[in-house]
């Protein structure tokens, strides 16, 4: 019999997972940690993190390393130990004007109000293969680290001004210039909470932010460049306002003093995407703003994002754009129902074989009548 | 290295023991348990438990709240000497979450009837001060680094 | 030092029970009296993410997980096999993190969880069925947009429905459509039937148990509850038909009275596809 129908199932199942784990864990090498995993693959961290909508580094390196590097299944084991969670509370609303940032670029001028601000980046870095050899590498490692002890030493003058480290946004700027449409509400609406409620079309714009902001990297970014160059087009290029990687706080109400306190950071990339408004019935003397955040360092989620707001405001309902981003773009929807193929499917596929076999005698009835 | 204590509020001290070195409170809360008078009288109302706080963001454009993802953290709350003691922190460590609220509460009993807690109140207010230090030179070291790849117009004109 | 802070911490620790927090499983009950008072109709719910994949029955267990109790009993199909692979995987889950018991009977269970079956007998009154069901929306094949079909549910527009059945019917001679047939619950919202096998269909009609309907991908639970009409779309003189091939009966029981699945090869012959029934009856029919 076939591979479900065989007795003894449950010993093949537990087989396959031992020899998953025995693999994992006894590797031909060296144990990885995950301050390892959170130290040097930063970037796989973060994206998963985002990917999972959870801010924990340590578990998302566990995760990983659990799935052996396959990002989107350490999502899916970030999510479902999520569900056994209890849901503490709501924070307390965190202004984005307050991310304190260590990275900041503004395309769209050249000197925009406060730094531009290239940080920790490979953007203008030639992509070259280090074939350094293993211990030159290692060498030059300890070296950096001997250096960096001697840097401690040099007095840390507080170099920082507010206006570097929480530039004001170019938002702000283009408003000054009366140069955007306003679009900020004062009925200051309760957020849809999407782990809670599915959403669906048509949704409010937090679902949509929120959806996005979890959504796997690689689907927005599809979704993103099938815009631009695919069938469907709903959006065109837009013009960078900000690119921003910094650190936001995370407050929560004292349950005995009843005050808000900041209980950490979370790190966060944020766009702001300004979109030059062509369409007939559109303000052409002003431009509007598409908005991306995401958890980590991930510029090309955020700028997914950004572009693909201002898109689906703009089309307003008129396309499936929104369908799309809110249905089509979580990670693990998409690759789990994906996989699901892999399951036995001989009962509906032999209800499918006995259509093919009716059709088939009914053209020949046709025939021979 | 011990900073001098500073006189600081209940929620800062909150905000603090968030954020504090996780081997300095367990040693500090190490220390407390020793006590008897902080060992006999103290009951664990609500264990240390892991769970979510969903984030909250105010975005710029409209003005418009959203849910940003959920954060992991643990908290958890005693009782001593008819004080109680609160303290969450991000992440999973439960051991510090508990240490955290067990010198949230220790901070509130009154030592005039505890004079034992004396010593205490000073070194807890030595760990905020030390925490603050550490937050602002990690701040700083950071900028340090960062600083440097501002690009500077007036050297390219 | 750490192991007196973490000795005063675990001594109040708590082991959950069926994985889902309590309020995640309190939302869904509700979510289920829902689909229940309104036969058919898909009820959204804040699916949550469970140790199986999306499209692997995380809807069904989330069903399951919400309805347990650890007096229950638990029966796990996947296509009427209790060995199947992924069946197993979601009792042991169940099992695992409950503690109930387990059968292979379905009449010894109080919960049947399955995957494109519904077990050839034993259920009765005292029973729920929990359906996995990977695509939950009956009219998605004649439309696509969201705000459309919710609007088709709401009016009883199922005209579209009706027309896609017809030009099957007169393209092919015969309605195509395989599995999770579409039905008329309660003669108000048309359901897709999972994909379980029309030969199941006219089970569900008036059946003495209730029947859950889980999507986790889609985060959707609908129900047929106990003694409620369950009609397949057809036309007046278009018999709906049931999987039939003339001449088969199960190599092991004999049975030709039950779904029977085939094992294609050189001696091509035909089993059961619900293995405990077979078991059962082998040696009884013939």
């Amino acid at each position: 019999m076939g591979y479900s129908g065989a007795r003894g199932g449950i010993d093949a199942i537990e087989a396959a997972e031992k020899l998953v784990r025995r693999k994992r864990l006894n590797a031909d090498c060296e144990w990885v940690s995950p301050q390892q995993i959170v130290g040097r693959f930063r970037l796989a961290v973060d994206r998963v993190m985002g990917e999972a909508g959870i801010w924990d580094e340590e578990l998302t390196a566990i995760a990983i390393r659990q799935a052996e590097g396959d990002l989107i299944e350490a999502v899916h084991l970030l999510r479902s130990y999520k569900s056994t969670l209890p849901r503490f509370a709501y924070s307390k609303p965190t202004d984005a004007d307050e991310l304190q940032v260590v990275r900041r670029i503004v395309p769209a001028f050249r000197n925009p109000p406060g730094p531009q601000l290239l940080g920790r980046t490979t953007d203008y870095t030639g992509r070259l293969l280090e074939l350094t050899s293993e211990q030159a590498g290692q060498e030059e490692s300890m070296l950096l680290a001997s250096l960096a002890l001697t840097d401690d030493q040099e007095s840390l003058e507080p170099t920082t001004s507010d206006e570097d480290t929480q530039p004001r946004r170019l938002l702000e700027t283009l408003r000054e210039m009366d140069l955007l449409v306003d679009r900020r509400r004062e009925d200051d609406p309760e957020p849809f909470d999407i782990t809670r409620t599915p959403a669906r079309p048509p949704a409010s714009r937090s679902a949509r932010l929120s959806s996005m902001a979890r959504a796997e990297t690689g689907a927005l970014v599809n979704q993103w460049y099938r815009n631009i160059l695919g069938p469907d087009g709903y959006l065109h290029e837009v013009t960078l306002g900000e690119v921003r990687h910094g650190y936001l706080a995370l407050r929560i109400e004292h349950p005995l003093t009843g005050n808000t306190i900041s209980i950490g950071t979370v790190r966060v990339t944020e766009v702001e995407a300004i979109e030059d408004l062509n369409g007939i019935d559109e303000q052409r003397d002003r431009f509007d703003i598409g908005y991306g955040l995401c958890l980590g360092h991930n510029e090309k989620k955020a700028i997914a994002m950004a572009n693909l707001d201002i898109a689906c405001h703009r089309d307003a309902g008129r396309s499936q754009l929104e369908q799309s981003l809110l249905l089509t773009t979580d990670g693990l929807e998409s690759s789990g129902f994906l996989e699901h193929l892999k399951l036995p499917h001989y009962v509906t596929f032999r209800s499918m074989v006995e259509r093919k076999i009716a059709v088939r005698e009914s053209k020949n009835r046709e025939r021979s009548s | 290295m011990s900073a001098q204590p500073i006189a600081i509020s209940r929620d800062r001290r909150a905000e603090l023991l968030a954020a504090a070195q996780p081997e300095a409170i367990q040693q500090l809360a190490s220390r407390a348990l020793e006590l008897s008078s902080v060992s006999d009288s103290l009951v664990v109302t609500k264990a240390p438990e892991t769970g979510l706080i969903m984030m909250q963001v105010r975005e710029p454009v409209c003005k418009e709240r959203f849910y940003l993802a959920e954060v992991v953290a643990t908290r958890a709350e005693v009782l001593l000497h008819d004080q109680t003691g609160w303290a969450i922190r991000m992440g999973t460590d439960r051991p510090t979450a508990l240490g955290a609220a067990i010198l949230d509460a220790i901070c509130e009993v009154p030592t005039d009837e505890f004079v034992e807690y004396v010593e205490l109140h000073r070194s807890i207010a030595e760990l905020c001060a030390q925490t603050i230090d550490d937050q602002a030179e990690a701040k700083a070291a950071e900028w340090n680094e960062i600083s440097k790849t501002i690009v500077n117009f007036e050297a390219l004109e | 030092m750490t192991d007196l802070l973490d000795k005063l911490g675990a001594e109040h620790e708590h082991q959950q029970f069926g994985i889902l927090d309590e309020y995640s499983k309190r939302e869904i009950r509700r979510a289920i009296l829902t689909a229940v008072a309104v036969p058919g109709y898909q009820v959204p719910f804040g699916s949550r993410e469970m140790p199986v994949a999306r499209g692997w029955g995380s809807g069904g267990l989330q069903l399951t997980l919400a309805v347990i109790s650890p007096s229950d009993v638990i029966k796990v199909i996947d296509q009427g096999d209790d060995q199947g692979v992924n069946a197993v995987n979601l009792r042991r889950l169940i099992v695992q993190s409950t503690k109930v018991q387990e059968t292979t009977t379905a009449s010894d269970a109080s919960i049947v969880q399955s995957r494109h079956r519904i077990p050839e007998d034993g259920l009765d009154e005292q029973h729920i069925l929990i359906l996995q069901v990977p695509v939950p929306e009956p009219l998605r094949g004649v439309e696509r947009d969201m705000r459309e079909l919710s609007r088709m549910h709401a009016e009883a527009d199922y005209s579209k429905m009706w027309v896609s059945l017809y030009e099957d019917k007169v393209r092919n001679g015969v309605i195509t459509q395989t599995t999770g047939y579409p039905c008329l619950v309660n003669d108000r919202y048309v359901i897709a039937t999972t994909p379980i096998p029309r030969w199941d269909i006219p089970r569900l009609d008036q059946a003495p148990f209730l029947t859950l309907f889980g999507a986790g991908r889609e985060k959707r639970i609908y129900a047929v509850p106990p003694y409620t009409t369950v009609t397949p779309l057809t036309f007046e003189d278009v018999p709906f038909e049931v999987e039939h091939t003339p001449g088969a009966s199960c190599s092991q029981c004999g049975s030709n009275k039950t779904f029977l699945v085939e094992i294609p090869g050189p001696a091509s012959r035909w089993v059961c596809s619900d293995t405990d029934w077979c078991e059962r009856n082998s040696g009884k029919t013939q």
